[in-house]
């Protein structure tokens, strides 16, 4: 059992599920408090994207207006960074989320050890690093989805480091090779409920039993890559299961016959290799999700984008974290192989849409 | 030895003695490890099967009480959901038009069907969370079913649509399990009421607990095992978490087999039920009896390797105890051959004790047997020192004995003898207390040397100084001695009276040294040889003038070539057949080259040292020989002379007297004629003095070959034969080689001579009928006449060294004149074959 099942469970278990009950009741009752704890409503209090120029760049869930800066009142704006007591001797401190940790880490140890600087790394995930720059810990933060509204800070620039493929997985024994996106989001949203109900090519038949789907709606305050899936999550079926972690997806994926999910090529290489659970990628719309050419092109549908945010106030600004984002991109060809990061430059070339550094739509 | 083998009739015997004793050891440590191992492994089994099955069991039931919590919790927060679903606005907004539009009324009976969540619940996120397993129905203030949420692809029960049922949610409600349909479903309702508390709707959860709902649950919180629900009656099983398996229908007694089997309680939640269902957990036995397996098998290796580990220390302990009890039977058995002489030959390998223990056994017979003979060998060697010291003390020869230090520890009795001191006189002082002082010194360093060296004493003379004053010349010969630790402990040796064949070797060497110088006196080259190695051991002052001091030299072959061993031809000559010396060989020898001639005297003689040598005395005699050559030369003028003069004698006395006979005598036979014409008076006579004439002529011409005045050799030679043939017609073939021309008349005149003895010889004396005359002008340098005959010949060992017959002594004495040699060859009835050959 994992850590959130086990949460999960002695909340249910325990008399705090009444407490989380009640808050979860007033919010279902009072609409401001259930955007105040972080609906999916992908408009913002500075209105939809569609009301910002250059609108017409914008394309698709998986982005949100940079433009619209979440307000902060002046005190905030004035307050210094303030180094956790993780980063209390370091020349720059920065948060990054579990995917680009992996990546960036050795890559942000190599600039420190060039620089002779001292730099305090933190792995975390989205929400850490909106927390930290939210309270001005770090000098940069890692983003594995594009970031929200809500962390578009005053004075805060986010820079698109590059995208990875998000395949679909099935467990390894099913015989479904590959499918339709429509066919994939239909069985996410609950209306193909068995893989009996989906006809296979040459004859072959499908698993006679129920579908058994399992999604992962992280950062649900984001347009996160789940949303190139289905755009809000009440779109995704009542009896879809949802699960709290990568490693439970790939596990539940690998262990359960009739299961489908989705994670990115390195997610599924690197549990694979450590955990030794196995899975199944299917191709969409008859595309592998290695094929970095059709995600380049934006054939392949289902990707997700990582990012770095640093500050761009003079007076908060470290001017390492600016140094330290070009070393990133100088050396993301290092790392593209082996994390299966499609480098920003990349998108640049193919002619996805950058709103200064930050990727705002496809090709 | 055969006695001492160990009988290994039976495989017993054969076990005590020869298994050795660490595998013998080992077997057994094997064998009851091996026994020890499953009983051990059996009690353990069984130890660890009991506090497995006890611990499993245990943490199974308490797995399953826990389940059974965590069923409660999830239906308790369906409870609470649908009553804060109730409550929620967008219920109470849907309701509430529902009742202002009337749409609810007595008549309309119809119930609206939803497959997708309708607008009266909250939104899909929350409903995944709070009731995903659950239909839900909206029932108005009467309890009348207006509309429901189907979730899923799973039909819902009629007996959802029943009275029966809709009774239950008034009289049972509002949360319970009931039975729809064989199928347990748990229902939780809740009443939304007016102001007045008046019920205006309900609204009811209904979750089969079938396979899905306990898919669900068993997903939800990753359980293991297989999650059922069973009827009560027969324990059939009506849902399962893996109902892929086959699993529903069966009973418990039958699953069973398969299964460990935990739960099997009555659910009765919050004891408001209306249908009792067991609910159990199903452990695979395989996976269990796996389990258990790897459980026993866990310590497996470490125990492997403890017995491994062990038995290789037990191992090595046997196998140091059993290299000692080798060692030591080696010990036994070393010691027995060299203290004892006797080998016990043991066998080397098989148990070292029992081995130790027959060796012990056998030691011990031979300990008693050399007792008893040790006995026997002490008075026998006893008897051989007595019968030694006898002979040492009677020999003729000192015996003695030295320490390391150089002085006697030893004396036989003959030292009274050859020193004048009894052996208590010698013994403790060194040998060189009895020398005179130089002779001490050297005899104390030699001793010293070989002393260091460890080498023996060999053959050394010493000098010694009787007690009466007078010198005693010892042979010394002695042997270096050492203990058993190979310690030199001295010499022990013999020393001999030589005193009188040192005398007489001295005696010998001056000798030596006055023929020596008799030797080099001689006014001739004398040098002596090893007739064997052919090392010239002496050469007279004489020679060393000619070819400086070459003594010393091996295959010196003769004085002027020392390139090559020649062996000496003459060697066999100068010993006799029983090897001595004899007279030795006197030859000539001419040096063409040099014109020297030399003497040369060869003999075998005894050198000084005993062993035979060749000794040769070359005298130049060329002044002699050009003396004699003179004298020949002048022997040959004047016979030649004197036959000239007794030729012109004969010819002018006789001849002419002979002439005037013939002339007087044939006048008067004229006279005679005159009165009677065939009157022949002194016919007879004149024929006889004509005879007389010729015979007389032939003599002159012989005497005083005038014709060779006038001709060459070849001519000389060819008119005598032409002569001769007159009277022998075509007996003679004369063949000539070369010039003659300008030969010295003497040279000519010898050859000639040889010549008409050879012919002479041939027809006169051996009535040849053939003779072949050939003269040659050889490209040598010599001239060489042949004449062959196939007359009678001659038996030449009868002529050998004899002066057999005027001619042949002629000719051997005119080929010597002309300084070269005569060869006669043979034999009777073949012929005879003349050859001369001398330089030009």
């Amino acid at each position: 059992m994992t850590a959130s099942q086990t949460m999960l469970t002695g909340w249910i278990s325990s008399g705090r599920v009444v407490a989380w009950l009640f808050v979860l009741g007033m919010a279902m009752l009072s609409p401001t408090l259930a955007e105040a704890a972080g609906s999916d409503s992908g408009d913002t209090a500075c209105g939809p994207i569609s009301d910002v120029p250059h609108s017409d760049t914008l394309s698709g869930p998986a982005f949100s207006n940079p433009r619209c800066i979440n307000p902060k009142p002046k005190s905030w704006r004035e307050a210094p960074i303030q180094y956790d007591y993780w980063a209390k001797e370091a020349d720059l401190a920065l948060t990054l989320d579990q995917h680009l940790y992996s990546a960036l880490s050795p890559l942000a140890k190599a600039f420190a050890r060039e620089k002779g600087i001292n730099i305090a790394v933190k792995e975390g995930t989205c929400g850490v690093s909106q927390g930290l720059l939210n309270r001005k810990r770090v000098d940069m933060a890692g983003f594995c989805c594009p970031p929200a509204t809500t962390d578009r800070l005053p004075g805060l620039r986010f820079h698109t480091l590059g995208i990875s493929a998000l395949a679909i997985i099935t467990h390894t024994d099913n015989p479904v090779d590959g499918l339709s996106s429509d066919q994939v989001r239909e069985i996410f949203r609950g209306n193909v409920r068995r893989w009996d109900a989906l006809s296979l090519p040459n004859g072959r038949q499908p698993l006679q039993s129920p579908i058994w789907s399992v999604a992962r709606l992280h950062c649900k305050v984001r347009p996160g890559h789940w949303r190139l899936i289905l755009d809000r999550e009440d779109q995704f079926s009542p009896s879809m299961n949802e699960v709290g972690s990568i490693p439970r997806m790939i596990q539940e994926v690998a262990t359960y016959q009739d299961a489908i999910g989705y994670e990115v090529l390195w997610d599924i290489d690197h549990y694979e290799a450590v955990e030794g659970h196995k899975v199944k990628i299917i191709k969409i719309d008859g595309m592998s999700p290695g094929e970095d050419a059709r995600v380049l092109a934006g054939d392949y549908p289902f990707y997700r984008t990582h990012s770095v945010a640093i500050w761009t106030d003079p007076e908060i600004a470290n001017p390492l974290a600016e140094e330290l984002i070009r070393y990133f991109e100088r050396h993301m060809d290092t790392i593209q192989k082996e994390f299966r990061v499609i480098p920003a430059e990349r998108l640049r070339e193919a002619g996805w849409r950058f709103e200064g550094n930050e990727v705002v739509g496809g090709p | 030895m055969s006695s001492h083998n160990i009988t290994l009739r039976s495989p017993v015997a054969f076990w005590r003695h020869r298994v050795p004793l660490t595998l013998k050891t080992l077997l057994l440590i094997a064998a009851v490890g091996v026994v020890t191992w499953h009983i051990l492994g059996h009690l353990q089994n069984q130890l660890i099967t009991g506090m497995f099955s006890s611990q499993m069991e245990r943490n199974l039931r308490d797995n399953f009480r826990e389940n059974l919590a965590r069923l409660e919790g999830v239906l308790r927060n369906h409870k609470q959901a649908v009553k804060l679903f109730v409550g929620q606005e967008s219920f109470l907004d849907y309701v509430g038009a529902k009742i202002t539009e009337a749409e609810w009324t007595e008549a309309e009976d119809r119930i609206l069907h939803h497959s997708r969540p309708p607008p009266w619940l909250p939104p899909v996120s929350i409903l995944r969370s709070f009731g995903r397993n659950a239909h839900i129905l909206l029932l108005d203030g009467q309890y009348r079913l207006r509309e429901i949420y189907r979730n899923g692809d799973r039909t819902l029960p009629a007996g959802i649509y029943g009275e029966l049922f809709l009774d239950y949610l008034k009289a049972g409600g509002p949360t319970s399990i009931t039975e729809v349909d064989g199928i347990p479903h748990f229902v939780a309702s809740a009443p939304a009421r007016d102001a007045m508390g008046r019920v205006f709707a309900v609204l009811a959860f209904v979750i089969p607990f079938d396979d899905r709902f306990l898919i669900n649950f068993h997903r939800q919180f990753d359980q293991k095992g297989v999650q059922v629900f069973l009827h009560p009656e027969g324990g059939r099983v009506i849902a399962s978490s893996q109902p892929a398996n086959g699993l529903t229908g069966r009973t418990l007694a039958e699953l069973s087999e398969d299964f460990l089997i935990l739960g099997q309680d009555f659910f009765n939640y919050e004891f408001s039920s209306e249908m009792l269902f067991q609910v159990a957990t199903l452990i695979p036995r395989t996976g269990f009896s796996d389990f258990q397996k790897k459980i026993l098998q866990s310590g497996r290796t470490e125990k492997v390797v403890s017995a491994i580990v062990f038995t290789a220390a037990f191992f090595l302990i046997l196998l140091g105890i059993s290299r000692k009890l080798r060692n030591l039977n080696r010990q036994i058995e070393t010691f027995s051959e060299q203290s004892l002489g006797v080998p016990l030959a043991n066998p080397r390998k098989g148990d070292q004790l029992s081995i130790l223990d027959e060796l012990l056994r056998r030691f011990t017979d031979e300990i008693n047997r050399s007792r008893a003979s040790l006995t026997r060998e002490l008075r026998v060697r006893r008897e051989a020192e007595a019968r030694y010291r006898n002979l040492v003390e009677n020999t003729t020869d000192w015996v003695w004995e030295m320490d390391p230090e150089g002085r006697f520890t030893y004396c036989s009795p003959r030292s009274q003898d050859l020193l004048g001191y009894p052996p208590e006189a010698l013994i403790g002082r060194p040998p060189a207390q009895f020398m005179d002082e130089g002779e001490a010194v050297r005899v104390e360093a030699v001793i010293a040397e070989r002393m260091k060296n460890r080498l023996p004493l060999e053959t050394v003379t010493n000098v010694n100084r009787h007690k009466a004053g007078h010198e005693v010349v010892l042979e010394t010969n002695g042997v270096p001695f050492f203990d058993d630790n190979d310690r030199f402990l001295g010499y022990h040796g013999i020393s001999r009276d030589v005193t009188r064949r040192v005398r007489m070797e001295e005696s010998l060497r001056e000798a030596n040294e006055r023929f020596r110088a008799v030797l080099e006196g001689l006014d001739a080259l004398v040098y002596v040889t090893d007739m064997e190695t052919h090392e010239l051991l002496f050469l007279n002052e004489f020679g060393q003038d000619h070819f400086g001091n070459i003594a010393g030299q091996f295959c010196w072959a003769s004085p002027r070539d020392t390139r090559e061993c020649r062996r000496y031809g003459e060697d066999d000559r100068l010993l006799d057949e029983l090897g001595q010396p004899n007279a030795g060989v006197f030859w000539e020898f001419h040096d063409i080259s040099a014109k020297q001639w030399y003497a040369v005297h060869t003999l075998a003689i005894r050198w000084v040292d005993g062993r035979l040598v060749r000794l040769e005395i070359v005298s130049n005699i060329t002044a002699q020989k050009d003396l004699q050559d003179s004298i020949r030369h002048i022997k040959n003028r004047l016979e030649i002379e004197e036959r000239k003069r007794l030729g012109n004698l004969l010819h002018e006395s006789i001849g002419q007297s002979l002439q005037a006979v013939k002339l007087g005598l044939e006048m008067k036979n004229a006279v005679a004629q005159r009165e009677d014409p065939e009157a022949r008076p002194f016919a007879g006579e004149l024929q006889e003095i004509s005879d007389a004439i010729h015979l007389l002529r032939d003599i002159t011409t012989a005497l005083r070959p005038a014709f060779l005045e006038r001709m060459n050799l070849a001519e000389a030679i060819q008119w005598w034969c032409a002569r001769q043939d007159q009277l022998a017609a075509e007996t003679i073939l004369f063949t000539v080689e070369g010039e003659f021309d300008d030969l010295d008349p003497e040279v000519k005149y010898n050859y000639f001579r040889i010549f008409q003895e050879s012919l002479t010889n041939a027809l006169k004396h051996a009535r040849a009928d053939k003779v072949e005359v050939l003269l040659s002008n050889l490209p040598e340098g010599y001239f060489e006449l042949v004449v062959c005959d196939d007359g009678e010949g001659m038996d030449m060992r009868d002529t050998q060294g004899a002066a057999t017959g005027l001619g042949l002594s002629i000719i051997r004495e005119q080929a010597e004149r002309l300084d070269g040699e005569a060869l006669i060859d043979s034999s009777p009835g073949q012929g005879t074959t003349i050859t001369v050959r001398a330089p030009r």
